[in-house]
C-alpha cells in the first residue's frame, strides 16, 4: 500500500469521482502493531530513555515529515522537554524485504542523546541526530512488526538498533498507517499478529515497558495498535493524532509525562547541592568594595548534578535590623547552613520586612562531585561596589539559591545562608602636632617589677579604600613608633591626602618588622618608658588642695592655679572654661576621672595674652579616664598611670558601638599618656567630602610646649656676689 | 378490406423495423458517444490531475530539498557552538554567530541563526543574554513568526506568562508566514495564548 499515491487520489477527488472511488479503495493509514521487545530492565542511571518510532512508508508527504522534524527538534530547546534526564533516540520503519533482520532497514539510526540541546553537539554535528533525522526518506508499505525492530519474529542483528531497543523505557510509536505486511491487505491478522508477539517480547524483557501508539490521521481504525499495546507486561496506550500539526506536537511531548510516570530516580544518582555564599568583609565605607565568594558543594562523591538553575539574591537590610536571622541563625533542623522551600518573601519576613530582596544575577549550570567555585558564574556579584547613599548601618548581604537542589524534584527552592557586610564607617584617629608611640611602658609598670615581658605591642588600623581608589584612615602628622608592626596607621599625615599611594603613608614610621627598614628595637619591647611627666609635675607641688568631698568638679569655677588630689575614689570633671593663667592639675591616684563636657581654655580670643605664663593648662592624672559620649572638646593633658587600669576611653558609652553611638566627634588638645587608649568615638568617615573627617584629634598644640617651659622655669638663680680680678700667669 | 388490414400492417411493420433501427442505433450511438465523451473527460481530468499532482510533487520535493539543505547549513554554525561551548568558550559562541549573520544576505536565514544563537544561550543558562539576541532578531524583519514562536516558549519557561502570551498571539497572527514549516496554525498558538494567560492570571 503506498499512501503516497492515496495523498495523491486525495487532491485529484475534488474533481473526479472515478478518482474519488479510487482513492476510497486506497485509504489505508494507521493503526499500530503489537509487539513485544526483549530489553534489559530499567535503566541504571536516573534518566528515561526514549525511542521515537516513526513511520517512514511512502503515505508520509515531505511536508508533513518537515513538520515532524520541527516538532521533534523542538523537544531541545526551551519549551519542550530540554531536559538532560530525559534523552531520545529514533529509528524509523515502513516495511522493507529481504534484509529487515539484518540490515539498515530501520535507517537513519543512531544511540541516545539528552534533550538539553545546548549541551549535546551530537544533536546537530555531522551524522548528529537532526541530519539524521532529515535523512528519511519516505516509500514502502506499514509493517509494524519491523516498526519494532523484529523481522518474520527475529530482532534485527544491526548493534546500534539492538542497542537502543534494549535500553528503550519509552516507545512513542507514530504511524500513519494500519499494517499490511507480513500479509495481505490493511489490518490483516497475520500483521496484526505480528505486532502484538513482538510487544509482547518488549514487555517479557522490561516488564511495565510503556508503549504508546500514535495514529496519525482522521478516521482511521486503530484496532492494530490497540491490540499491539495491550501485550503482556506492556504499559501500553494508544493517542489519536488527528494530523500533523498541534496534534503531534502534542502526542511529541507524550514522552516526558510517560517517562515521569514509571522511572523513579536511581538511588545510585543521588546528589545534594549546598549553596554557599561567604565573606571576608565584616564592614565597608561607602563607595568601597566588598569580595563575595560563591560556591556550590555537591555532596555526591561521584555524580555531576543536571543542569541546575541558580540565582543570587541581593537582600538590602535596614540600619536597625539584626540580620542574624539570616545569618548566623539560617540552617535547617540538621544544622546545615542552608533551607528548603525559600523565597525572597520569607526572608523579608527574617528581617521584619526591613530591606528589599531583589534578583541580582541567575544562569544554570551542571555541579561537579565536591566543591564548585562559581566566581566566573556570577559575574559582577562577586564584587559588589557600596552606594554612597546607603546609610550607614545598612547590611548588604546576598543569598545563593538553587532551584532544585538535588537527583528528586523536591525539595526545591535551597537558600543559602545570607552573607553580609555592613555599611558603614571605619572610624579614624589624627594625631596633629607629635608622634604616636606604642608599646613602651609606664613609669614605675608594676609588670616591670614582676619581670614580666610585654609583648610586642601593633598599631592596627583600617584603611578605606573608595571605587575611585582613593584612601582614608588614621595618621599621625609626624612619627609613628611601635615595638610590633605598623599596619594602616600613616606617619607624616600619610593620609591626611586620600589620593597618596601606600609608599607615602611610611615616611617617618619606625616598627619592628623582620628583614624591613625601619626596625630600630629588639621587639621585646624592653625599648624603654615613656617620660615619667606625672611624677615630674606632681613634685613641682609642695601642697595640694583636697578634693575628697568633691564628686563633681568644675575646674573652670577654681579660684587658683596648684594641684587637686583625691586621694581616693574618682570625680567627675564637669563643662569648665579654664581662664587664663590657671595652671590646673588634678590628680586622682585611685580612682576614674569622667568628663561630662568640654573642657576648654580661655584662649584669648577676647582679650590676647600678655605673657607666657598666662597661658592656661588643665593636667589630668588619675587612674583611668573616660569621656563621655556628648564631650566634643578637651583641653587638658590627659595621663593614665594606674597601676590595675591606666584606661583613657574616649567615649564611656558601653556595649557594640554603631554609627548612632559615640558619634560626635571629639578633639584633645594636649598630650595623652595611657597604658590603653580606647579610640571609640564613631564620628566622621562620612560620604563624599566628609570621607577624611576623623572620629578624634589628638592635637599637641603649641601652647603646651610654652607653658611646660614656663612651668618648669626656676625662679632661682646664681647671683655675682664678689669677683676678683687675677694677673696673668706667664 | 382484410386485404387494405393486412397492407397496413406489413407497412407497420416495415415502418416499425425501421424505426427499431433508428432508435437502437440512436441509442447505441448514444451510448458510444457517453462513453466516448467521458472517457475522454476521465483522461483530460485525469491528466490535469495527473499533471497537477507531479507539478505538486516537484514542488514538495524543491522544499524539501531545500529545507535540508538549509537545515544543513544551520545545524554546521551549530555545531561549532556547541562545541565552544563545551569547551567553556561562552564568548566564541557569540564571534561564531556574529560571523555567520554577517556572512548571510538572506533576512529569513539570518533570522534563523540569531534564534539558533539564543537557543544556545539560553540552553546554557543566559538567559537575558538569550532574550536580547532574539529581539534583536525581531527588528529584522516584518514577519514575526520565526522570533514570536521562541519568545513565547522562552517567556513561558520564565514563567513571564503575560509576555508568553503576547508573543503566541503574535506567532499566531503571523502564522500564515511561509516559515512556518510547522503545520501550527492560528488556532494553535492563539490556544497557547489562552492558556498562558491563565496561568499569568493565577500566578498574581
Amino acid at each position: 500500500m503506498n499512501s503516497l499515491v492515496a495523498h495523491r487520489a486525495g487532491r485529484v477527488l475534488v474533481g473526479n469521482l472515478w478518482a474519488v472511488a479510487a482513492s476510497l479503495s486506497l485509504v489505508f493509514f494507521v493503526t499500530m502493531l503489537f509487539m513485544g521487545t526483549p530489553a534489559k530492565a530499567q535503566s541504571a542511571e536516573d534518566v528515561c530513555r526514549a525511542t521515537l518510532v516513526i513511520d517512514r512508508s511512502g503515505s508520509v508527504a515531505r511536508d508533513d515529515l518537515t513538520a515532524l522534524i520541527e516538532h521533534v527538534e523542538d523537544l531541545f530547546w526551551a519549551g519542550g522537554i530540554d531536559d538532560p534526564r530525559y534523552q531520545l533516540a529514533f529509528w524509523s520503519f515502513s516495511s522493507a524485504a529481504g534484509s529487515a533482520r539484518s540490515g539498515n532497514y530501520n535507517a537513519p539510526y543512531h544511540g541516545f542523546i539528552n534533550t538539553k540541546g545546548a549541551l549535546e553537539p551530537r544533536l546537530n554535528g555531522p551524522g548528529g541526530f537532526m541530519e539524521k533525522l532529515r535523512s528519511i526518506n519516505p516509500s514502502g508499505a506499514t509493517n509494524y512488526e519491523q516498526g519494532l525492530a523484529y523481522d518474520r519474529g527475529q530482532q534485527n542483528s544491526t548493534p546500534e538498533i539492538r542497542s537502543i531497543a534494549n535500553d528503550t523505557d519509552v516507545f512513542l510509536f507514530l504511524t500513519d498507517g494500519v499494517p499490511n505486511t507480513p500479509g495481505n491487505g490493511d489490518n490483516n491478522s497475520v500483521a496484526r499478529q505480528a505486532a502484538y508477539d513482538t510487544a509482547a517480547k518488549y514487555g517479557a524483557a522490561k516488564p511495565g515497558i510503556r508503549i504508546v501508539g500514535g495514529l496519525i490521521g482522521a478516521g482511521l481504525d486503530p484496532g492494530s495498535l490497540n491490540y499491539m499495546v495491550s501485550a503482556p507486561n506492556v504499559a501500553g496506550s494508544v493517542i489519536s493524532v488527528a494530523g500533523y500539526g498541534a496534534e503531534l506536537k502534542n502526542a511529541l511531548m507524550q514522552i516526558k509525562a510517560k517517562c515521569d510516570e514509571g522511572n523513579p530516580p536511581n538511588p545510585s544518582a543521588v546528589y545534594g547541592l549546598e549553596p554557599i555564599v561567604t565573606t571576608d568583609s565584616r564592614i565597608v565605607a561607602g563607595s568601597g568594595n566588598v569580595t563575595f565568594n560563591y560556591s556550590v558543594n555537591n555532596t555526591s562523591g561521584e555524580h555531576a548534578s543536571r543542569p541546575s538553575s541558580w540565582t543570587v539574591k541581593r537582600l538590602l537590610v535596614g540600619r536597625e535590623q539584626s540580620v542574624v536571622p539570616v545569618t548566623s541563625a539560617f540552617a535547617n533542623d540538621a544544622g546545615r547552613p542552608y533551607r528548603d522551600g525559600y523565597s525572597c518573601e520569607r526572608l523579608m519576613l527574617l528581617i521584619s520586612n526591613n530591606g528589599s530582596c531583589t534578583d541580582a544575577t541567575d544562569g544554570q549550570r551542571v555541579f561537579a562531585p565536591g566543591s564548585n567555585d562559581m566566581s566566573f558564574d556570577v559575574g559582577g556579584v562577586r564584587e559588589a561596589v557600596i552606594d554612597d547613599s546607603w546609610e550607614a548601618g545598612t547590611k548588604l548581604c546576598y543569598v545563593l539559591t538553587i532551584t532544585v537542589p538535588t537527583n528528586m524534584n523536591n525539595p526545591r527552592d535551597r537558600y543559602s545562608r545570607a552573607a553580609c557586610t555592613t555599611i558603614g564607617k571605619l572610624p579614624s584617629v589624627q594625631v596633629h602636632g607629635g608622634d604616636i608611640w606604642v608599646g613602651r611602658k609606664m613609669a614605675g609598670d608594676t609588670r616591670e617589677v614582676e619581670g614580666e615581658t610585654l609583648p610586642p605591642v601593633n598599631i592596627r588600623t583600617s584603611v578605606a579604600t573608595k571605587s575611585d581608589g582613593s584612601s582614608y584612615g588614621s595618621w599621625a602628622e609626624y612619627g609613628v613608633f611601635a615595638a610590633g608592626t605598623i599596619t594602616g596607621f600613616a606617619s607624616k599625615s600619610g593620609l591626611a591626602d586620600p589620593v597618596l599611594g601606600l609608599s607615602d603613608w611610611n615616611k617617618l614610621t619606625f616598627a619592628n618588622t623582620d628583614s624591613e627598614l625601619g626596625k630600630y628595637v629588639e621587639p621585646d619591647s624592653v625599648q624603654n618608658t615613656m617620660p615619667n611627666v606625672a611624677t615630674a609635675i606632681l613634685d613641682r607641688f609642695e601642697d595640694s588642695t583636697d578634693i575628697s568631698a568633691i564628686e563633681e568638679l568644675d575646674v573652670g569655677s577654681l579660684s587658683s592655679s596648684g594641684l587637686y588630689k583625691k586621694p581616693s575614689g574618682g570625680v567627675v570633671l564637669s563643662a569648665s572654661e579654664i581662664s587664663k593663667g590657671r595652671s590646673i592639675v588634678v590628680h586622682v591616684p585611685e580612682g576614674k576621672v569622667t568628663i561630662v563636657g568640654d573642657i576648654r581654655y580661655d584662649n584669648g580670643d577676647d582679650e590676647p595674652y600678655t605673657s607666657i605664663t598666662q597661658i592656661p593648662q588643665l593636667v589630668i592624672i588619675a587612674q583611668s579616664i573616660d569621656i563621655q559620649a556628648d564631650v566634643t572638646q578637651v583641653d587638658a593633658w590627659l595621663i593614665a598611670n594606674g597601676d590595675e587600669t591606666g584606661v583613657i576611653r574616649t567615649c564611656d558609652t558601653p556595649g557594640p558601638l554603631t554609627s548612632q553611638i559615640c558619634q560626635r566627634p571629639l578633639q584633645i588638645n594636649g598630650p595623652v599618656m595611657a597604658r590603653e587608649l580606647q579610640l571609640r568615638r564613631t564620628a566622621g568617615a562620612g560620604i563624599g567630602g566628609a570621607a577624611a573627617d576623623p572620629a578624634e584629634i589628638i592635637n599637641l598644640r603649641a601652647d603646651v610646649y610654652l607653658w611646660s617651659q614656663s612651668e618648669g622655669r626656676s625662679g632661682a638663680r646664681a647671683q655675682t656676689t664678689h669677683t676678683i680680678e687675677m694677673p696673668p700667669y706667664f | 378490406m382484410a386485404k387494405n388490414k393486412q397492407k397496413k400492417r406489413l407497412q407497420w411493420m416495415a415502418d416499425w423495423s425501421r424505426r427499431k433501427k433508428i432508435i437502437v442505433g440512436s441509442v447505441v450511438a448514444g451510448v458510444f458517444l457517453f462513453v466516448a465523451m467521458s472517457l475522454g473527460a476521465y483522461i483530460f481530468i485525469n491528466q490535469k490531475a495527473h499533471v497537477e499532482t507531479e507539478e505538486s510533487g516537484d514542488n514538495s520535493a524543491r522544499r524539501w530539498e531545500e529545507y535540508k539543505k538549509q537545515r544543513e547549513q544551520e545545524s554546521a554554525v551549530m555545531t561549532d557552538a556547541q562545541e565552544a561551548l563545551a569547551r567553556g568558550e561562552t564568548d566564541k559562541v557569540d564571534s561564531i554567530y556574529e560571523d555567520a549573520v554577517k556572512a548571510e544576505a538572506d533576512t529569513v536565514r539570518k533570522i534563523k541563526l540569531m534564534i539558533d544563537q539564543s537557543k544556545l544561550l539560553y540552553g546554557s543558562g543566559k538567559q537575558d543574554e538569550a532574550i536580547r539576541v532574539a529581539k534583536s532578531a525581531e527588528s529584522l524583519s516584518e514577519d514575526k513568526y520565526i522570533v514570536a514562536v521562541w519568545l513565547a516558549r522562552v517567556y513561558e519557561n520564565r514563567k513571564e506568562y503575560k509576555q508568553a502570551a503576547e508573543y503566541y498571539t503574535l506567532a499566531g497572527e503571523w502564522a500564515q508566514s511561509t516559515t512556518n514549516v510547522s503545520k501550527l496554525d492560528k488556532v494553535y498558538y492563539d490556544s497557547q495564548a489562552v492558556r498562558v494567560s491563565a496561568l499569568a492570571g493565577s500566578h498574581e
